[in-house]
């Protein structure tokens, strides 16, 4: 790669975006995305999914918590839209509660990740050198320390509820977004045309934002999405040890757990909460594509 | 050459091998495959502490006694015994029997294994069961002296134990597998002997060949155990799968004989379709009561909530396996003075179910319909059962009586220093027993007990359970358990829930296993297929 | 090349030191100590046991004599098991190591093939379609991967066994349960970054230059959609290599992930240690050769030393 072709790149991209700025950004960015089908997709079942996890709870018959111990394990029908429960529990009104609990879950200790692991993976890739080698290292002392162990401290410290479900999530996964960021950065920041852009004189902000921040924000992205699954699942197995939300309250993971106890006899025990999981992460992995592409100007048809 | 050898030798292994073959059906392989559910800590017979490990130990080592079929306690190695007429004095007579290698096997080799089991530098657990024994505590504790300890060897085949207390439960427990023999030799000679189990010379019916970690456990028929003519499987392949869905699975392909755990979601179908038969469990599940708070120091708060739960909705709908609501502490399978049952001659009824008495109390006690009474807080651990019926109680509790609680769940250890510490208002538990007599449960509830953990103390209940431990009298012992027991439900520091079942996968074609309902699980010495 | 090493090998003991320390502090902080047993013990009982594992002495003794053991690479027996702590690793590794590397080549296969497949076909049907299923797999945990795996190939088409370890049929089944998130999760990167490359000016030029698709995509896409998961790898092979307590335990496989759990479980504090120390040792190790495999593929990459 010589020097002169990225150059032009680097005024090209730079002109492109130029242009995406002047032309109204968030108009722009909105009819892009809305020429998506599958981001489409992913936005709407998103947003109706959160909608029903508020009403529907509001509006049903019955409570998720009422046990009726003569219909215990009934499949789906006319009563019991999901089914019951080993404790006759209605499904229905039981899934749309967890919903709540694990979209709740899932979107605040992702985004919080999300933001923290940014900024730490972006600095210490950016920055580099001894501060780099210092913000690694502790992050694998991080995550070399026993979850379980620290799970057992927080109960202890802070008893169950969401509040501590919250903290040892966060606490736990921005390690990985920051590793991904981190990495990411340090691949793009030696790409040609980044160094190109360093001797040509553009600034720290510009570099960050103009060049790097585009190129990595695909796969912060991809890494979001495949968070959200794994803390619905790492809230059930928290549940499960007493620090979520306590009992009969059930989450989408808990839900699932209990389903997979008895899944040859009672499948939908298991179907449904696990549909529900799926569903969510498709449109979020459909939507993140979506908003990818409909940000970065590269990929202009 | 070769193959035709091998030929040759698979002749011979095959004709001898029919010759061989007597009393059982021949047709089949007298291979058994048991599941016992996880790992064993340890197969150190001093050492182990749980039912899994006396499972393998009983199948390969033999005590004084046995049980056999329908709790009897049988001869084993000892084949008679005498006790004083002051129940202080057991003198055991043994049998000629040999170890594994040949070495014949002698009334020092029990003088060995139980000091051994005593030594307070090998800190083993279960040392305290052999606190009856004369000397025995002071000796575990470093305040007595080896030689004070009341074990003799007064002949090779004579064996004498003097008691601190008359105990008659003792008889019981030389079967239990911390007093199970080791031999002398093999622990002098190689330290590491638990870790190699093809290093272990053992006594009982079979003898091992291999320990696959968290595989399997290979052993095969002993033909130096005295009674070895009675063991008719040649082969029993003890599983360590801990989870019980894949043992499940396992069954169900065919590479199970018997699981003695079934996943309570396939248990109804399988009680349905009979492949599932249910054992007897003399063990009971109960909710403490922490006295010391200040809701549940009132009596009638406790009776109450004693009351107003529906135990036969619980074992039908939630527990599923035939368990019995208890309404009294004590299980059924633990014998009386008369050879009867202890819990058939009191009766299951020292309480009942009754909402509308328990409606009444907790209006006495100044909260009509629940009013004003602060949130019960129930303590369980993280066993999806033990969930489940704590759920099934909270709602009953805020049906029947408008009560309102709530469920902690702890993780085990946590669950178990928060019960220590009285950090609780109900806290789920179970027993099971160490022996088979009565007061294993009876001695829980003394004020010093160090399984209390509810804050109650009753006097006349600690006088009743002294008396019981002052006599080798059956009767007079059995008479003050009685009143112990009546004493415990009418002060309810326990609120009893079920007794336990223990059900269990097993095929048709495996005869003869042992079930106890403690202890251990099973006992292959009679098993064979059929 | 040699000065990157020795650097980073000061900074991997100073990270240890602090990692055990830390787990040593939690493990005396929570409640509950190896000995604490559902059914109590005797007083005497529990002070000789608490005599013979030294867990008399002070925390600060304690905490010295782990150190110099560790100092002779002596992790101590367990408080639980009759096998001391380095037995247990030493039998149990190889397991999970060998089932690892199955699952580690599987989702790379797997993985970068979706990826490939997915980003030439950017928004048409097979796109869709591994979208689709990495998505199903990345929200369906491994606990519930694998009873389903078992349902369908053991107990209703009989293919495959059950359970347990020790012939080539038994690795099947685990090691799909396994690579079947990092799988999916490879896949999705790869795609990712391959899309991007694929719209950069170089490949855009060096298409119109008349390069073959097919040294266009050994030259650039393959290259660059590796380095894009190999920081992934570091981390993806030690936590795997080390072993997974929900396959090991449904697919009664005699590794090391089910310690991870039952250690912590049954606060067996030397094998808790040991475990830590393993781990982060491998993980940091892994880390290591992955930023070596940089210095070499890509001698620009300089994570140390520049600037």
């Amino acid at each position: 790669m010589d020097r002169d072709y990225s150059f032009q790149r680097i005024e090209k991209i730079q002109s492109k975006a130029d242009s995406a700025l002047n032309n109204n950004q968030g108009q722009y960015f909105w009819r892009r995305f809305a020429g998506n089908p599958r981001g489409v997709f992913g936005l709407s079942t998103v947003v109706l999914l959160i909608i029903l996890a508020v009403f529907i709870p509001w509006f049903s018959q019955y409570s998720y918590d009422y046990q009726n111990l003569s219909i215990t394990n009934q499949p789906p029908g006319q009563n019991n839209w999901f089914g019951t429960d080993s404790l006759g529990r209605d499904l229905f009104v039981r899934v749309w509660y967890g919903a709540r609990i694990s979209l709740f879950l899932a979107f605040s200790a992702t985004g919080l990740c999300l933001v923290i692991g940014v900024v730490y993976g972006g600095i210490s890739g950016f920055i580099g050198g001894w501060l780099d080698e210092v913000m690694m290292r502790f992050i694998e002392v991080l995550s070399s320390i026993p979850f379980l162990l620290y799970v057992v401290l927080l109960m202890v410290w802070m008893g169950s509820g969401l509040k501590a479900v919250f903290i040892a999530l966060a606490s736990v996964y921005w390690l990985t977004m920051a590793r991904v960021v981190r990495g990411q950065v340090v691949l793009v920041k030696t790409e040609g045309y980044v160094q190109s852009a360093w001797t040509l004189g553009v600034g720290t902000k510009g570099i960050l934002f103009r060049h790097i921040f585009p190129n990595i924000i695909g796969t912060i992205i991809v890494t979001s999405a495949i968070m959200i699954p794994e803390i619905v699942f790492a809230e059930a197995w928290l549940s499960f040890l007493g620090l979520g939300v306590s009992i009969p309250m059930a989450s989408w993971g808990a839900l699932a757990s209990e389903g997979i106890e008895g899944f040859r006899n009672y499948p939908w025990q298991l179907f449904f909460p696990a549909f529900f999981i799926s569903l969510t992460m498709l449109s979020f992995n459909f939507l993140g594509d979506g908003l990818r592409e409909a940000m970065d100007p590269k990929f202009d048809q | 050459m070769r193959i035709k050898r091998g030929v040759f030798l698979v002749l011979v292994v095959l004709s001898l091998m029919a010759l061989a073959g007597c009393g059982v059906n021949e047709s089949v392989s007298q291979i058994a495959r048991y599941n016992v559910c996880t790992e064993p800590e340890t197969l150190d017979s001093a050492k182990a502490t749980g039912q899994p490990e006396g499972t393998i130990l009983t199948n390969m080592y033999e005590g004084l006694v046995r049980y056999g079929e329908g709790n009897k306690i049988i001869p084993g190695i000892a084949k008679e015994w005498q006790i004083s007429p002051d129940g202080l004095v057991y003198t055991f007579k043994l049998r000629e029997s040999k170890w594994s290698n040949g070495d014949p096997l002698t009334a020092e080799d029990f003088v060995y294994s139980w000091r051994r089991v005593l030594n307070p530098d090998n800190a083993f657990d279960y040392a305290y069961q052999l606190y009856y024994i004369k000397g025995a505590e002071d000796y575990n504790s470093s305040s007595g002296k080896v030689e004070d300890v009341g074990i003799k060897a007064l002949d090779p085949l004579t064996l004498q134990v003097e008691l601190r207390a008359p105990a008659p439960q003792f008889l019981g427990l030389t079967a239990f597998m911390t007093m199970l023999p080791i031999n002398p030799k093999m622990d002098q000679q190689n330290k590491d002997w638990p870790k190699k189990i093809e290093a272990q010379i053992v006594n009982g019916p079979f003898k091992p060949v291999s320990w696959e970690h968290n595989q399997k456990i290979e052993l095969v028929r002993n033909d130096n155990y005295w009674d070895a003519t009675k063991v008719k499987l040649d082969k029993l392949d003890i599983y360590l799968i801990d989870n019980i869905e894949t043992g499940y699975n396992m069954y169900s392909s065919g590479q199970l004989d018997f699981q003695d755990e079934v996943p309570i979601q396939e248990l109804p179908q399988l009680i349905a379709s009979k492949q599932v038969k249910i054992f007897t469990d003399a063990s009971t599940y109960f909710y403490r009561f922490n006295t010391t708070s200040r809701t549940l120091s009132d009596l009638r708060v406790r009776k109450a909530l004693a009351m107003s739960i529906n135990r036969q909705d619980i074992v039908d709908k939630v527990t599923q396996a035939g368990q019995i609501p208890a309404y009294s502490m004590v299980p059924f399978g633990l014998p009386d003075y008369n050879g009867q049952d202890f819990r058939q001659t009191a009766g299951n009824q020292l309480f009942q179910q009754d909402i509308q008495q328990a409606k009444v109390l907790i209006r006495e006690a100044g909260y009509p319909e629940g009013k004003g009474l602060p949130k019960i807080r129930i303590l369980v651990n993280t066993s999806s059962s033990q969930q489940k019926v704590a759920q099934a109680i909270q709602q009953m509790w805020k049906e029947n009586l408008g009560v309102e609680a709530d469920i902690d769940v702890q993780e085990w250890t946590v669950f178990n220093d928060s019960m220590e510490n009285l950090d609780y208002d109900v806290c789920a538990s179970g027993w099971a027993p160490d022996y088979l007599d009565p007061m294993t449960f009876i001695d829980l509830f003394i004020t010093q007990g160090g399984n209390n953990l509810t804050g109650w103390s009753s006097k006349t209940y600690d006088d009743l359970v002294a008396k019981a431990n002052s006599t080798g009298d059956q009767k007079i012992r059995m008479e003050a358990m009685h009143s112990a027991e009546a004493v415990l439900i009418q002060e309810m520091p326990v609120m009893p829930i079920y007794f336990y079942t223990n059900p269990g996968l097993i095929k048709d074609s495996l005869k003869g296993v042992i079930v106890p309902p403690f202890a251990i699980y099973a006992d292959f010495k009679n098993a064979y297929i059929e | 090349m040699v000065r990157f090493i020795v650097h980073r090998s000061i900074t991997i003991i100073i990270a240890l030191w602090l990692i055990v320390t830390a787990t040593f502090i939690i493990m005396h902080t929570i409640p509950g100590g190896p000995f604490s047993r559902d059914k109590r013990v005797p007083p005497a009982v529990l002070e000789n046991l608490t005599a013979k594992y030294h867990l008399d002495d002070s925390y600060a003794r304690q905490y010295f004599d782990y150190f110099s053991g560790l100092s002779r690479l002596d992790f101590g027996p367990s408080f639980r098991y009759d096998f001391s702590v380095k037995d247990i690793i030493v039998r149990a590794f190889p397991v999970s190591a060998q089932l690892g590397a199955v699952s580690v080549v599987l989702a790379l296969i797997l993985g970068l093939g979706g990826g490939i497949i997915s980003a030439y076909s950017h928004n048409k049907w097979p796109d869709y379609l591994v979208t689709f299923i990495s998505s199903l797999f990345l929200s369906v945990p491994s606990f519930i991967l694998a009873s389903l795996l078992i349902f369908i190939f053991a107990y209703k088409l009989m293919w495959l066994p059950p359970a347990m370890w020790g012939n080539w049929q038994q690795i099947i089944m685990p090691a799909l349960a396994l690579s079947a998130l990092p799988a999916a999760y490879i896949s999705r990167l790869a795609r990712t970054s391959i899309l991007e490359i694929l719209q950069r000016e170089y490949v855009l030029t060096a298409r119109a230059k008349g390069l073959s698709r097919i040294s266009i995509f050994f030259r650039h896409i393959l290259k660059n959609s590796i380095l894009s998961v190999v920081t992934y790898l570091g981390y993806l092979i030690a936590s795997i290599f080390t072993g997974s307590f929900v396959v090991e335990n449904i697919f009664a496989i005699p590794g090391l992930g089910r310690y991870f759990v039952t250690s912590i479980l049954n606060r067996d504090y030397t094998l808790i240690l040991g475990l830590t120390v393993f781990y982060a040792v491998f993980l940091m190790a892994m880390n290591l050769l992955v930023d070596i495999f940089y210095l070499i593929i890509d001698p620009r990459i300089r994570t140390i030393g520049k600037e």
